[in-house]
């Protein structure tokens, strides 16, 4: 491989294919993306990933090529369209995977095997290759095959169980997180075998399982278990006024239990003198004390505008959070001080700003170097480009619908 | 414990940890499972402000707390222990020595932190030229909010993540543990590693600035635009789905047992159908498609409580599972002990620590990837507070043993924590009145 230049991203050179759909394989591979490899995604000739099927879409209206889902999750990539169910359309993948590095997947762990591209057949077109696959219970044990999606996964992850209150049922977090998080988690062992790779010149398997991603987030549930015995529950709505979600007059804040001597500092945050009690000052007067403290603190908090609370309160160096919707998100200062949404065009979609660099570094990194692809907008280039296939062959696959 | 000769990806890569709290202790807990030899520098002068959380073994705190702690003896794992005061001169000196032996240096503190110190990247790129260096704080090191104080919580809030979590129909909420933390720690694991890669090829390191905060909204990304590109500010749906009904958790025979159920088709929808025996009020005809389903998702998903209520909760899940279904048991911390599938991919591993810590066998939340060419695990328990200060100091960085000896009297380095002595153990039955914990379960030392 060529010595990339400083200004190239890390990943300069590396070629990786996205088997990936919907979420956690797209993601993983656009994680690569932006780091400068170059992907390839392998569509379905027709639909597509499904994820073109996902709303909410650029303007409203449900369209392939408008699915918000889709153009996030698939920037910085090149598209392929590739029937993978004929004979034609395997021996072009394993054409593609004789030059890649990487190639990712999320299907259920029967499917790839069942295509005939299992770890050995691919290994065997490429033995340098790193096969990533990502699924929802990992390759191995009695759940491989248990069908499963976000709310499935969150359930059986553990998570759901000390998530909402004690009087009401378990709660998943807010929409996709699953997918990301498996995505996200997918990259970590992709590096680490394409380094390993430097040192014994061969690839192998990747195995990933996104519910374990999730269960890894129980920092205090697993060793409650293990050093006490003890099984965190869902916790009953009382006692609520610090560290949870508080009505402002204009939304909500998160307020933080202020360190011992803050107590004053804290109360004229709030601008209230009637919390200024030195019952409520000590961690044990809070809990005692936890109902008028829970109805004093949410009358002062009531009172607040919350970004003018959230800036006055960090300028105090108090520890405070707001609640940001999506769209505070959207106009967030500094996610655009950081320059963390990037504007471009696309010819169905239309001018859009998209969320960016997960990190920012000093020498190389994110840049969106192409818009999201149209469904096989670039398949006759890379058949033509980097496999020779003659005018007339892809004519003829195009004919047959292996692309 | 792997054998020396097993080569693991990092093999080689010395990595410093100077960080707290889980984000950035986690991630390079990670490298240390992935074979990387990783230094952790604690102070002795200050507590961990998760000291206090617990839990303990067998919730006593005893004589050292802060090496009994569950949660950061599960991020520390793999570590060797350095306690250093690196405030003062020697401190710095010894921190600035082992950059020049490192490759990598990951930190979670405030910006203005290690420039005071003249540990920040430029200072300490003088020392070591291909330095790869990692800042993780909550708002990142640029913009206006780049000096403030951030916790996890107020950056889930912060994030988007509480907006759009919590029941459909009520507040928006804290959910889960840290979260923010989970998603910068994984971002600061793929960061070093890509880092590491362009090394291996340029010679050059670089600095990564990771905010946590920009990481929890990449997760969040077509939410964002729907914002950009039709002014539509998402609400929260709980355990919905847009395009799935049913989808929910449904409480199952015994205490606190839930069930989930997804009903992605309706096939599906048939399937569950014959399972359930083919009751009347799931044959009305509207329910064979989505959009009656969706339409009358409350109804079905009180009828279909009334149905599971009856049953337990795994035999049910695995019996929908085989009728293919999307199902799944709403698992607590004692189930996923018990649970024969991370189990068998040995998941949670059993790590043994030193007699003299009191801690025994525990098992450990391992690692959510295998690899089919290294045979990956904790390489080692959490260190106990300095437990290798002499050994990094003489054997890596050529401090004589009198010279130990000095730094130790002068407080520069320790192997203890004036202020943590004599904590409390955690208020179990205050926490079990107020339902933070269910029922205890004496056995626990089995699994």
């Amino acid at each position: 491989m060529p010595p990339a230049s400083a200004a190239e991203g890390p990943l300069a050179g590396l070629k990786v294919l996205d088997l990936g759909h919907q979420i956690a394989g797209p993601y993983c591979a656009r994680l690569l993306a932006d780091q400068g490899a170059e992907v390839i995604k392998i569509e379905r000739p027709g639909t597509g990933d499904v994820s073109r099927a996902m709303g909410p879409y650029a303007g409203g209206e449900p369209h392939p090529e408008k699915s918000l889902h889709f153009l996030y999750l698939n920037y910085n990539k090149r598209s392929l369209t590739l029937d993978l169910k004929q004979a034609a359309g395997r021996k072009i993948l394993l054409e593609l995977a004789r030059g890649a590095d990487v190639l990712v997947e999320n299907f259920e762990p029967r499917v790839m095997p069942a295509l005939g591209l299992d770890y050995a057949a691919l290994a065997e077109a490429n033995p340098r290759l790193v096969l990533t696959s990502i699924s929802n219970f990992g390759r191995t044990g009695p759940r491989r095959d248990w069908r499963a999606n976000d709310l499935i996964d969150y359930a059986v992850s553990g998570v759901m169980s000390i998530s909402g209150t004690a009087d009401r049922e378990p709660v998943k977090h807010g929409y996709h997180q699953a997918g990301y998080v498996g995505g996200l988690a997918g990259v970590i062992p992709t590096m680490a075998a394409l380094l390993m790779r430097d040192a014994t010149g061969r690839g192998q398997h990747v195995d990933v399982a996104i519910a374990e991603a999730l269960t890894s987030t129980l920092l205090l549930t697993v060793p409650y278990y293990t050093y006490m015995g003890e099984t965190q529950t869902r916790r009953a709505p009382v006692g609520d006024a610090f560290g949870n979600c508080t009505r402002a007059r204009d939304g909500w804040v998160v307020a933080h239990s202020p360190r011992s001597g803050e107590w004053n500092d804290f109360c004229d945050l709030v601008e209230a003198p009637s919390l200024a009690d030195p019952k409520f000052a000590t961690a044990r007067g809070k809990i005692v004390h936890a109902k008028e403290l829970d109805e004093l603190l949410g009358a002062a908090l009531a009172r607040q505008d919350r970004f003018a609370l959230f800036e006055r309160a960090n300028q105090k160096k108090i520890l405070f959070g707001v609640v940001q919707t999506p769209q505070d998100l959207a106009k967030c200062p500094q996610l655009a001080a950081r320059g963390y949404f990037h504007e471009i065009d696309h010819p169905v979609a239309g001018r859009l700003r998209y969320p960016g660099q997960t990190f920012d570094a000093s020498e190389s990194g994110f840049a969106i170097s192409r818009r999201p692809p149209l469904l096989g907008e670039q398949t006759d280039e890379i058949l033509s480009g980097e496999l020779g296939y003659a005018r007339g062959e892809i004519e003829r696959l195009r004919a047959e619908r292996v692309i | 414990m792997s054998a020396p000769s097993e080569k693991l990806p990092l093999s080689g890569l010395r990595v410093i940890d100077a960080s707290h709290v889980f984000a950035i202790p986690y991630a390079t807990g990670l490298l240390a499972d992935l074979g990387a030899e990783v230094i952790k520098i604690q102070a002795h002068t200050r507590v961990d402000v998760m000291v206090g959380h617990g839990p303990f073994p067998e919730n006593l705190p005893g004589e050292r707390p802060w090496d009994r702690v569950g949660s950061l003896n599960t991020v520390n794992r793999g570590k060797l222990g350095l306690a250093l005061d690196f405030t003062l001169p020697e401190g710095i000196e010894v921190f600035r020595r082992l950059v020049r032996v490192s490759d990598v240096l990951a930190e979670s503190f405030t910006p203005r932190v290690l420039k005071k110190l003249r540990l920040d990247y430029a200072s300490l790129v003088e020392l070591k030229p291909d330095l790869i260096m990692l800042s993780n704080t909550g708002y990142g090191h640029t913009g206006p909010w780049r000096e403030w104080g951030s916790v996890a919580t107020s950056l889930e809030a912060t994030s988007g993540m509480c907006w759009l979590s919590g029941y459909e129909d009520g507040p928006p909420s804290k959910i889960g543990q840290s979260y923010t933390d989970f998603l910068a720690c994984w971002t600061a694991v793929y960061a070093i590693l890509a880092s590491v890669y362009r090394r291996r090829r340029t010679g050059r390191g670089q600095w990564i600035d990771l905010a946590m905060y920009q990481a929890g909204a990449a997760t969040l990304g077509p939410i964002i635009m729907d914002y950009f590109a039709n002014a539509r500010v998402a609400a929260r749906i709980g355990n919905r789905h847009e395009a799935m009904a049913p989808h929910n958790v449904y409480r199952c025979a015994g205490e606190d047992r839930w069930i989930a159920i997804a009903i992605d088709s309706d096939a599906a929808w048939q399937a569950l159908r014959r399972a359930m025996g083919e009751p009347a009020w799931a044959r009305a005809s509207r329910y064979d498609g989505l959009a009656g389903r969706l339409e009358d998702r409350e109804a079905l998903d009180r009828q279909l409580c009334s149905w599971t209520a009856g049953h337990d909760a795994e035999p049910l899940a695995a019996r929908l599972q085989a009728e293919g279904i999307m199902a799944g048991v709403v698992e607590n911390g004692r189930d996923l002990l018990h649970d024969e599938q991370l189990h068998e991919r040995n998941f949670l591993e059993r790590v043994t620590h030193p007699p003299e810590s009191g801690i025994g066998a525990r098992r450990y939340i391992g690692r959510p990837w295998q690899l089919s060419a290294a045979r990956l695990a904790i390489t080692r328990p959490a260190p106990q507070l300095g437990e290798h200060n002499r050994e990094v100091l003489t054997g890596l960085l050529g401090y004589s043993s009198p010279e130990v000896d000095e730094l130790e009297k002068k407080g520069v380095i320790g192997t203890g924590i004036a202020a943590a002595k004599n904590l409390p153990p955690l208020a179990l039955e205050a926490m079990r009145r107020n339902q933070r914990i269910g029922r205890p379960d004496p056995d626990y030392r089995e699994v």
